[in-house]
């Protein structure tokens, strides 16, 4: 019965060893979607908004609980490793089974939150390519547009008058109207209120261009950099999933072994010689 | 109750904001050209003595002054591309007359022919006749 058992969870720490990582269970899922919304944000508010969006979706939740239950588990395995270490006999057969059983239990948790976590990053590097498309998008049709191409113009416009303001205004002293237009004096007036409130906008914080770390960026560039935060996040998971099929072929060697010994003894014990009546022994006999 | 209280309060200042476009978003360069299109009749109405001109031309001037800065200035008149708006811009020289008279420190009118190439030569060399 008990060889059974261990032919089971043998057989399924193989099929963990496999790495082959499942997705999410339905309801555990999350689906983000980059919309119109979103990219209208700041950059650094699109990846708090991202973020905040995956903290509150089954999908998080369901890490967190998997996270405490390996956590748990942790601590039992501990636990039965100090008890293994004054155990012997049958007692310490049965506590290895048991360390098997729950190192098996641990790494179908490990593979779950591995699995989701692979796929909320792939999730997430999905959007983010999907914001920047966008973001260049809108840049590029901005800029090709034909009110972007007039209101260059206009601004060209605007500082090559610039340069014949006081110019003009001379002209007029000359001409014998040297009282400036209503208009003129209003603007005059507005002009410094104007400056102030726009550099009171440049200066609001929620008017701040992302930044990297001291070094302010623009959203196309934020981005790039979060779609790189991503990759190494990738990179890392992957090696994580390595040390995890390590992991379960450990397990598996233990169970293997396990099975070996209640099978065929301890790999100490050496195999006795059958007796065997040597000719040389009983030649003797016969003299 | 915050959020819906800051969500209102945007949406307000949004509606606010777009009050800006809906006015004629032409209404200012429309004012420029019938302005400099005065100018041009006043400075070529053969029917005013020279005092005259000169008074009519210094008011038309000083208006013109203003208008073409307000044009300069005013983001509607490029908020859509339109025809008259892409002409004016394309063609700063001959919108913007008093200006770009300034820069080459010619009277308007004299700035003016000579951008349409109306020199004393090509007005002396023409011919009446059918087109």
């Amino acid at each position: 019965m008990k060889n059974r058992i261990i032919m089971s969870s043998f057989i399924l720490v193989l099929n963990l060893g496999c790495t082959h990582f499942v997705l999410a269970s339905e309801g555990r899922n999350w689906d983000p979607v980059a919309s119109d919304k979103l990219i209208k944000l700041p950059a650094n508010i699109i990846e708090k908004r991202i973020q905040q969006d995956f903290e509150a979706s089954p999908m998080a939740l369901h890490i967190v609980e998997l996270e405490q239950q390996m956590q748990d588990k942790l601590s039992q395995l501990k636990s039965l490793r100090e008890l293994m270490t004054d155990s012997e006999g049958d007692n310490l057969i049965n506590q290895r089974f048991e360390l098997v059983q729950q190192k098996s239990k641990y790494l179908d948790l490990m593979q779950e939150a591995q699995g989701l976590r692979q796929n909320a990053l792939a999730k997430k590097q999905d959007l983010y390519e999907t914001v920047l498309g966008k973001l260049r998008n809108k840049n590029g049709r901005v800029s090709q547009g034909e009110v972007f191409q007039l209101k260059q113009k206009q601004a060209e416009a605007r500082q090559r008058m610039q340069k014949v303001l006081a110019q003009v205004d001379n002209s007029l002293m000359h001409t014998g109207l040297d009282q400036r237009s209503p208009y003129a004096d209003e603007f005059a007036l507005n002009l410094a209120k104007v400056e102030d409130l726009k550099n009171a906008i440049s200066k609001h914080k929620a008017n701040a261009s992302p930044t990297l770390g001291d070094e302010e960026v623009t959203s196309e560039e934020y981005v790039r950099q979060l779609l790189m935060q991503a990759s190494t996040e990738q990179s890392l998971l992957d090696q994580e999933a390595l040390m995890f099929s390590y992991m379960a072929k450990l397990v598996a060697l233990d169970a293997q072994s396990l099975e070996y010994e209640i099978s065929y003894g301890d790999e100490s014990t050496e195999l006795t010689q059958r007796n065997r009546t040597k000719p040389a022994e009983v030649a003797d006999l016969f003299l | 109750m915050k959020i819906t209280l800051i969500i209102a309060t945007i949406g307000t200042i949004a509606s606010l904001l777009s009050l800006q476009v809906a006015a004629n978003s032409l209404f200012s360069l429309e004012n420029l050209e019938r302005e400099r299109a005065a100018l041009l009749s006043a400075q070529l109405d053969s029917s005013l003595d020279l005092s005259q001109r000169q008074q009519k031309v210094q008011g038309i001037y000083r208006r013109l002054v203003d208008i073409e800065r307000m044009v300069l200035r005013d983001d509607r008149v490029t908020s859509s591309s339109s025809q008259l708006a892409k002409n004016a811009f394309d063609k700063y020289e001959l919108t913007f007359l008093v200006h770009s008279s300034a820069e080459k420190s010619l009277p308007p009118l004299s700035h003016w022919m000579s951008e349409l190439d109306l020199t004393t030569d090509t007005i002396l060399s023409a011919k009446t006749g059918h087109r």
